[in-house]
């Protein structure tokens, strides 16, 4: 078996008492597309915060490529939900790029050429290269979130964890954003990116982790997306998953 | 220029400067009540660095300013943290507490202290040129050694954590993960926001204070969408208010720091009404160009249908000859009759949209098409007539116009 990029172990998660994510083990192979799945409310954004130490986790431990982790690696990438910042704020987008470069600047120092140019760069594999200067609140949707994608470039990590990327973009940018995260995946990468259509996991990732609470199911998409996990996963609605589930396993074979 | 007027001018700009650096800060991280808040509780702690240190020197003052800004943020949060309130609820309750606790420590240790209502509310500043000192042979006001000092800490500490402290306001989620330490430099910020605060509370008092802290960073924020724009703007509305403020209270014979902070909120209007980024004048001109371009269009379309109707369109419209002897003698220029040919064809592609995918009856599609039409640019509408199968007629059998290929 591959090297793991995250190995987290009975991690617990809660808010004013209630537990969001319950006794969670996950273990995610390097190099893979994962998604993270699961129906609202089930904890898939809290489970990428507390990987991420955004959140205090109540009990249970993470490590990342092998070490114990605290939040804080320059080899992780985070990309958050599109609506948790203030797209209001009177910055260009170049300027949000660049925000991925800021650890390697040093403190008391300002991003110099050679970092804006690959912020540049980065714009430009995104498709966004023409709109570095534009203001951020000027961006659609789909744009913001290329944004988003393109600091993350600029970050040059390991492993990304990714909350919604696909989620309110156009048609065009999905394709896009997910040609990006096969080509990093290509490269060595790990990318784990929490995910809202069921439908198109088998064709987009490589593997699933279906999320409720506790984790269902992780693993490559054909042996993981069953009907009886689905139908643990979800709950009820067994006629709609059943056919997710056959095609996903169809596909993969 | 008059010594006195000049020394005034400059105490008050030194101490807007300062207030409005900060302040942009915390305008674009939407925190603006929290230097209402700070301006009030940090008392306490200039109360307790005085019987600690028995000086009013800057520094001392300095310190228990920054821990009452440091105290007023933690318990702000934590209290809000912890009973599920609203920070703003919490921030009103600890600010209160907190100045009334200063109140009650000066009133039972510290009787000297003179604390003067007026002097509380507008500050000093008519007399600030008048208490000197002489340094290097010129007599220099000394509400200068506070605010000098002050406003130099605030310069250098925001340039050199400039990119730390935008990543913390922009993106705590990613200054965490990329190892910097969001909270602590939101303390810090709230630290510095006291520190500014208590140096200019006695030339200027508490309300200008927060008049400064906040209204030039609104002022810039409502005329540029760009944050290091934002500042230079901020600074000029400063100066410029302390100026304007100090000659029209002259001239008034009024609070020079309650015409200063009239100038501010002046300078706020106008921005309101004068940004080239969204002001209202900006928005009523778009309003209207966008009003006579649809009224434009209306016109064409139906000056289009009025030729379709007397069965010429096609002759004209596939040789784009001008279109002559409409109806009542007006003409349709061949430029004119591409546009009309185009807002026809959307219209009725939208409504052939509408009854065949969304299945809504031919008789209640019109007024939506009608307001579409408008709106779609030439790659939706080839989206659209590709989506439909380059549909010939709209549902209610009118041909749609085929697009003259660019």
């Amino acid at each position: 078996m591959n090297e793991l990029a995250i190995q987290v172990r009975r991690l617990t998660v809660a808010y004013e008492h209630k537990p969001v994510l319950f006794d969670v083990d996950l273990d995610v192979p390097k190099g893979r597309l994962m998604a993270i799945v699961g129906p609202n409310g089930a904890g898939k954004s809290t489970l990428v915060k507390a990987i991420l130490g955004l959140i205090p986790r109540v009990s249970g431990t993470v490590s990342v490529f092998g070490k114990a982790f605290s939040g804080v690696d320059t080899r992780v990438g985070y990309v958050p939900q599109r609506e948790s910042v203030d797209w209001d704020f009177p910055v260009s987008a170049l300027d949000v790029v660049l925000m991925g470069s800021y650890h390697r600047v040093g403190w008391f120092r300002r991003p110099g050429t050679r970092e804006r140019d690959a912020a540049a760069k980065a714009l430009d594999e995104v498709g966004m290269g023409e709109f570095a200067n534009r203001q951020i609140s000027q961006l659609s949707g789909g744009q913001q979130q290329r944004v988003f994608l393109a600091r993350a470039l600029l970050q040059q990590a390991d492993l990304y964890l990714m909350d919604e990327p696909l989620a309110g973009v156009d048609a065009a940018t999905e394709v896009a954003i997910l040609e990006l995260l096969r080509r990093m995946r290509n490269e060595g990468k790990t990318v784990v990116a929490v995910h809202h259509d069921l439908q198109t996991v088998a064709d987009y990732f490589d593997d699933v982790a279906l999320v409720n609470l506790r984790v269902f199911g992780v693993g490559p998409v054909a042996e993981v997306m069953t009907p009886e996990r689905l139908r643990q996963t979800y709950g009820g609605r067994l006629g709609a998953l059943e056919t997710i589930a056959k095609s996903a396993t169809g596909a993969a074979s | 220029m008059n010594e006195i007027h000049l020394w005034t001018v400059v105490v008050a700009a030194t101490c807007s400067l300062a207030c409005a650096w900060v302040g942009v800060w915390l305008v674009l991280q939407r925190v603006s009540m929290i230097g209402d808040a700070i301006s009030h509780s940090v008392l306490p702690g200039l109360v307790v660095s005085f019987l600690m240190f028995g000086t009013r020197a800057p520094w001392p003052m300095f310190l228990g300013a920054a821990v009452a800004g440091l105290a007023t943020t933690y318990l702000t949060r934590s209290i809000a943290s912890a009973t599920g309130a609203k920070e703003d609820s919490s921030m009103g309750v600890v600010f209160t507490v907190l100045f009334a606790l200063g109140v009650l420590l000066i009133t039972r240790y510290a009787r000297q202290i003179d604390l003067d209502p007026g002097c509380v509310l507008y500050g000093l500043l008519e007399f600030v040129a008048l208490d000197t000192r002489p340094i290097l042979g010129v007599e220099v006001p000394r509400a200068l050694e506070t605010l000098a000092p002050a406003l130099a800490l605030t310069g250098v500490l925001l340039v050199l954590f400039r990119k730390e402290v935008l990543v913390m306001a922009f993106d705590p989620g990613l200054a965490r993960t990329l190892g910097f330490r969001p909270t602590a430099i939101y303390y810090g910020l709230m630290a510095l926001v006291a520190v500014v605060t208590v140096a200019s509370f006695e030339a200027v008092g508490s309300i200008l204070v927060i008049a400064m802290l906040i209204g030039p960073a609104v002022a810039a924020n409502l005329w540029t969408r760009n944050w290091r724009t934002m500042f230079a703007i901020a600074s000029l509305v400063a100066v410029g208010s302390s100026v304007a403020g100090y000659a029209l209270a002259v001239a008034t014979n009024t609070s020079v720091a309650g015409m200063m902070a009239v100038a501010v909120g002046v300078a706020c209007g106008l921005a309101a009404i004068f940004s080239p980024a969204g002001g209202v004048l900006q928005r009523a001109v778009r309003l209207r160009a966008s009003r006579a371009t649809i009224a434009a269009e209306d016109l064409l379309a139906n000056a289009y249908r009025d030729l379709e109707r007397s069965g010429v369109t096609s002759l004209l419209g596939d040789r784009g000859l001008v279109a002559r002897g409409w109806s009542d003698g007006a003409h349709l220029t061949s430029e004119g009759l591409i546009t009309a040919r185009r807002l026809v064809s959307g219209h009725r592609l939208v409504e052939t949209f509408l009854v065949k995918d969304v299945g809504r009856s031919p008789d209640e599609v019109h007024e939506s098409a009608h307001r579409a039409e408008h709106l779609l640019d030439a790659v939706q509408r080839a989206e659209l007539l590709r989506e439909l199968d380059s549909p010939v007629e709209d549902p209610h059998g009118s041909p749609i116009p085929k697009e003259p290929s660019a």
